[in-house]
């Protein structure tokens, strides 16, 4: 399955930054906007264009909303090919800029 | 002349106080209606996506990132945000596409090519400089182009060009 295009912007390295850091991490909408300090109207866009890409799956959170008496939220995980291409596009940029990514 | 100073004063404090009164009214009314119109462009946000599965699945999400906003203006900047963000969610999904009705085309066309040929024969030729007669031979051909291959895609079945 060939996945469409994802393009390596600003804001989209930002949250694969994150996602790349802790890859295990599952992080709802609200918390990838405030650690990467980008907007609404740009994050939900990104995020699924990632997805669409098989970047990144998504799943509701295991709780009740009636009990939690909140709306679910919706949490993001990196895949096991987001974290190929996100590691390839780093590498690229990289030798490109000539300093670690993950340092920045 | 101190009755009238106090007469003003008076006044001054009376006006400050009700503006007061008034600013503070304005202000619970409109932190109480802050909230109601953050969701309610969030739910006009999500209505954009058209399709029922992505309406459900990002209201929730949404109204969920709606409660984690600090104050009532970041949850006013979030419903602004994402009403942008549907805008290009929806863009991206569904993209706008320019359908042009092939028989119209032919139609309108044909109209153009008569019309120009009537006017080119209406035209006294002597004393009409060569390129206002290129610009017309141009038109027309042009036009005969067009014809051609709007009647070529209707033969072969093709009833819309999709730009």
């Amino acid at each position: 399955m060939s996945s469409p295009e994802v393009r390596l912007s600003a804001p989209t390295l930002k949250v694969l930054k994150l996602f790349i850091e802790a890859p295990r991490t599952r992080r709802s909408g609200a918390e990838i906007s405030r650690l990467a300090g980008i907007g609404s109207g740009t994050l939900y866009p990104l995020l699924a264009r990632l997805e669409g890409a098989g970047w990144l799956r998504s799943a509701w959170e295991t709780v009740d909303p009636r009990e939690a008496g909140r709306p679910r939220r919706r949490l993001y995980a990196i895949t096991a090919l987001g974290q190929t291409k996100t590691q390839d596009a780093f590498t690229d940029l990289q030798l490109v800029m000539g300093v670690p990514v993950w340092s920045s | 002349m101190e009755l009238v100073k106090l007469f003003w004063a008076s006044l001054v404090v009376c006006v400050g106080f009700a503006v007061t009164i008034f600013l503070g009214l304005v202000n619970d009314e409109v932190s109480a209606w802050l909230p109601v119109l953050a969701r309610r462009i969030i739910q006009r946000a999500a209505a954009k996506l058209k399709e029922r599965e992505d309406v459900d699945r990002y209201l929730e999400e949404w109204l969920a990132h709606l409660q984690e906003c600090p104050g009532r203006l970041g949850q006013l900047f979030h419903a602004l945000g994402v009403w942008q963000g549907a805008a290009r969610m929806s863009k991206a999904r569904h993209p706008q596409t320019l359908r042009i009705d092939v028989k119209r085309m032919l139609v309108a066309t044909s109209i153009i090519l008569a019309a120009t040929i009537m006017e080119l024969f209406s035209i006294k030729y002597d004393g009409v400089p060569w390129p206002i007669l290129i610009l017309y031979a141009v038109q027309i051909a042009g036009a005969l182009v067009a014809i051609i291959c709007a009647a070529k895609m209707l033969m072969k079945g093709r009833k819309y060009i999709e730009l």
